[in-house]
């Protein structure tokens, strides 16, 4: 079993597949066996190609590298290798003193929407912080 | 920090990310065919934003996300009032457009995945619910 995250456009409530924009889920513990040292907390794939089977071996377009749990992750472009956005505690101008992490900094390189990638963030902290949360039981 | 209310954020209609995002042209494509045309782009500066996890409404019992600019104005925003309507969670802009609807799915392996990804179970049933 694996978590995974559909995105839509707009607050529509039908999920139909033609408004989806993205899916993003925990990478699949069978394949942690294939690639032993897999850095990835959490795999992208744009538009609606994850659904069909045939899809399901491709690469993703994104993936998040790092722990979202600490803080400290980012968000890659699988084909390039490009990062995209970056993930750190804040810190209080520039100084050591570290705020709490209820409250992190999200770079998001140019160029890149940053509501996406405001989506990513949000669906990474319900994937990955909370392992005993009540979701489990629905 | 005081409450924010969306009615105080009218300034953020006009925010920048916004309009880059309506121009379309000024964004990086995110699918990769497009990705010749994302070096005609001028360097724009990257985007510093403050997470803040929690709901900007701020009474007992919300949970959500604020994010700030680094001019302080609130960039977007996600209120969750409850645990209904399937978990889903709803991006919304400063002063509360939705822009994206967020719905999570429990996925489980079926014995073609299993067959297909090197893992043989001599196993019965149709299905496998790991």
């Amino acid at each position: 079993m694996q978590y995974q995250w559909n995105a839509y456009r707009g607050d529509q409530d039908g999920c139909e597949r033609t408004s989806k924009v993205f899916s993003m889920r925990s990478p699949s513990v069978l394949s942690d066996f294939h690639a032993a040292g897999r850095k990835h907390v959490a795999e992208i794939f744009m538009g609606t190609r994850l659904g069909g089977r045939r899809h399901d071996q491709n690469m993703p377009d994104f993936k998040i590298q790092g722990s979202f749990r600490s803080r400290d992750c980012k968000i890659v472009k699988t084909c390039t290798g490009e990062v995209v956005a970056r993930i750190s505690r804040k810190r209080v101008n520039n100084t050591t003193i570290l705020l709490s992490d209820d409250v992190f900094s999200l770079v998001v390189q140019p160029g890149f929407d940053t509501h996406l990638i405001m989506a990513f963030v949000i669906v990474l902290d319900r994937i990955s912080s909370k392992p005993f949360s009540p979701f489990l039981c629905s | 920090m005081s409450r924010i209310h969306p009615s105080d954020q009218s300034r953020s209609h006009g925010h920048l990310l916004f309009k880059n995002h309506k121009l379309g042209s000024r964004t990086r494509p995110l699918h990769d065919d497009d990705d010749k045309r994302s070096d005609q782009l001028p360097a724009d500066p990257s985007v510093m934003l403050t997470v803040w996890k929690r709901s900007s409404m701020s009474f007992q019992g919300t949970d959500g996300f604020t994010v700030f600019d680094p001019h302080g104005t609130l960039v977007f925003r996600v209120d969750n009032y409850s645990r209904k309507n399937g978990y889903g969670l709803v991006l919304m802009d400063g002063v509360g457009n939705a822009l994206l609807s967020l719905k999570p799915k429990v996925r489980t392996y079926n014995v073609h995945q299993l067959v297909h990804q090197g893992f043989i179970f001599a196993m019965s049933t149709p299905r496998v619910m790991a």
